[in-house]
């Protein structure tokens, strides 16, 4: 594509070139090997469950399964790319080739935050195709919760490499980026979510509470627990009679992450439960630390991941722009 | 403006309490190849990655072609070409696809970027590495390939920041003989060259600016600079050892600045003057019984310049 007049025009033309090199040098490094490896493995397993569960296999459980383990494969691939997009620039010195060409930096930038978004909802969308293909094999049909649950992932996906450019963009050494964008993703944040939690402010504006809906959104979801539902319930009524720790544990933590708390409310525990936004399981919750449910609010959710995104990505530019080789 | 291809106003970059340049005023003449010369932390290559946009300026101007590339870099690099320091390439292409990727960014059509890409391997000798990864290629090889890529527009004006820094002798060489053929073949080609290795500058440059503190203390041609040095260096070799009687004597010849031994049977004398003045000395030499066999002038008296002028400005 030759130079266009129009300069805006022409910066989204060089950002299309840096996307496409962008993309190549995601598919030619060592690092989407071990995307690869880690993915197959993830689908391996999944791919095992029915031969593992045998006839008990419920379509709600296939469908918890995969749609649990898609906000990992969104931050899997945020870490592994767009955490290295800026930094490997300046580490591996090739900045002294692209920087001093004609070229905006805004260009560069918004080149490599497109590759990253492209490169992971690609790898997703081949995973939730993945998915219903195997929900089509094994039980005829596919849960209308998909697409949703798709649509959240993108936002999520939108969040997470906002966050890793940001980290990407002042780290010195792309392995450091790297290691501090995942455990910024699975570690600080959750916690940061589980202490507000406890401090009782209301923490749905955290973005991997909001990622909660990515496997929430799904009526499959719900009804797969039920049954889990059913049993805290009963325990909530009654604790003292309640001697099955396991599968005590097993529903709080059900109810906990995947339901929405409206629903729950109003089908089991509206006389055991008040609050309408945010639950604490009193006595019983002390034992796992104040465990709260945010509603699956798909589109406060699907805000919250972009803004998160959002803030995120602004910060990471206005550094990227005052950074000097 | 003076219409220059290069121009520095008032440049000045801090960081922190230090002045890496300090309101440095230079312009690079049309079609001149000029080294551009200073000590280490002299202010060189900050000056170089200003006029690349690779870091800020604290203020002051930097135009290439006329245009401020503090407040336009991208206009200000349309028609230039650079290779600052050793740069790196993504090691998954190869030399055609750089070319092709770097054409791409700077606007280029297919064609001509193919056509261009076979001329520049040609001139920088690595046609038939062509569709070799770079990954796997030597740093002589790469460096020939950053000057390849910089030259891939025509540019105008071409920055260059110790373009032979890290070769080897026959890297080096190669590097040189590249730039000279540049040099000779192009018309209408303005080049900036840092370098520390002051006899590949008196070879490659006809003209020389020289900095220290980030500040400019000289430019001009390359004689012109030759001439600030107040004497010449002939060294002198001789059948005996240079005896400290010996090198009396010789101090207290006509013109003569300085006399010391070199090692060996070898001295170096300082004279005012030129040819008349050097075959007085020949003479003078003789005449006082010592017996000479070879005498000659330092070739490269722009080290004796410049490391004047460093030692003035310390």
């Amino acid at each position: 594509m030759a130079k266009m007049d129009n300069p805006v025009l022409e910066s989204v033309r060089q950002a299309y070139v840096v996307m496409k090199n962008e993309i190549k040098k995601y598919f030619s490094g060592k690092r989407m090997l071990l995307f690869l490896v880690l993915l197959a493995i993830v689908l391996v397993i999944l791919t095992s469950a029915p031969f593992l569960i045998g006839s008990d296999f419920s379509e709600g459980q296939m469908l918890t399964m995969y749609l649990t383990m898609s906000p990992l494969i969104v931050l899997m691939a945020a870490t592994l790319f767009a955490s290295i997009t800026i930094v490997s620039e300046y580490e591996e010195r090739t900045a002294l080739i692209v920087f001093t060409r004609p070229i905006s930096k805004a260009s560069i930038f918004f080149g490599k935050l497109a590759a990253s978004l492209i490169v992971t909802v690609g790898f997703v969308l081949l995973y939730y195709l993945y998915a219903s293909l195997m929900m089509v094999i094994q039980f005829g049909s596919v849960d209308s919760g998909i697409p949703v649950s798709f649509g959240l992932a993108c936002a999520y996906a939108f969040g997470c490499i906002g966050i890793a450019m940001l980290i990407s963009s002042f780290m010195k050494k792309s392995n450091t980026a790297t290691i501090l964008t995942f455990v910024a993703l699975m570690v600080v944040i959750s916690a940061a979510s589980m202490v507000l939690s406890l401090a009782g402010m209301n923490v749905s504006w955290m973005i991997d509470q909001a990622a909660g809906s990515i496997s929430n959104c799904s009526p499959g979801y719900r009804d797969y627990t039920n049954e889990q539902l059913q049993l805290m319930a009963q325990m909530m009524m009654d604790p003292g009679s309640f001697i099955d720790f396991n599968a005590y544990a097993s529903a709080l933590i059900a109810a906990s992450t995947t339901f929405p708390p409206g629903v729950l409310a109003s089908e089991f525990l509206n006389t055991v439960m008040v609050d309408s936004g945010s639950w604490t399981f009193g006595a019983i919750g002390e034992m796992f630390g104040s465990m709260s449910v945010s509603a699956p609010d798909v589109l406060k959710d699907t805000f919250t991941m972009l803004a998160w995104g959002v803030v995120a990505l602004v910060g990471s530019f206005i550094l990227f722009l005052r950074r000097e080789f | 403006m003076s219409g220059e291809p290069i121009e520095i106003v008032n440049l000045r970059r801090e960081f922190g309490s230090f002045v890496a340049v300090d309101n440095l005023n230079l312009e690079i003449k049309k079609n001149s190849f000029t080294g551009f010369l200073g000590p280490n932390g002299a202010g060189k290559s900050t000056t170089l990655k200003i006029l690349t946009n690779l870091i800020h300026a604290t203020s002051g101007q930097a135009y290439l072609n006329g245009i401020d590339v503090v407040s336009n870099p991208r206009e200000a690099l349309s028609n230039v070409g650079t290779v600052v320091e050793t740069p790196e390439f993504y090691p998954y292409l190869t030399p055609r696809q750089t070319m092709r990727y770097v054409g791409e960014i700077i606007g280029m059509d297919r064609e001509s970027i193919s056509a261009q890409t076979e001329e520049i391997l040609e001139k920088v000798k690595m046609t038939e590495w062509g569709d070799k990864k770079l990954g796997t290629f030597s740093k002589g090889m790469r460096q020939r390939i950053a000057l390849g890529q910089a030259l891939l527009n025509d540019p105008k004006v071409i920055i260059l920041d110790e373009p032979t820094s890290g070769l080897d002798p026959r890297g080096m060489a190669e590097m040189r003989e590249i730039l000279k053929n540049l040099r000779t073949n192009t018309n209408d080609l303005t080049i900036m060259m840092s370098s520390h290795i002051l006899h590949e500058v008196s070879d490659l440059c006809d003209r020389v600016a020289m900095i220290n503190h980030g500040k400019l203390l000289v430019h001009d041609t390359i004689d012109m600079v030759k001439a600030i040095a107040d004497y010449r260096g002939i060294t002198i070799r001789m059948l005996e050892e240079p005896t400290p009687q010996i090198l009396e004597r010789i101090k207290g010849l006509d013109n003569v600045v300085d006399a010391q031994r070199n090692g060996g049977n070898e001295c170096i004398v300082k004279i005012k003057g030129g040819a008349y003045e050097q075959e007085k000395l020949f003479n003078d030499i003789s005449s006082l019984g010592i017996r000479i066999f070879s005498l000659s002038e330092i070739e490269n008296s722009l080290e004796t310049v410049y490391l004047d002028l460093i030692k003035e400005t310390k």
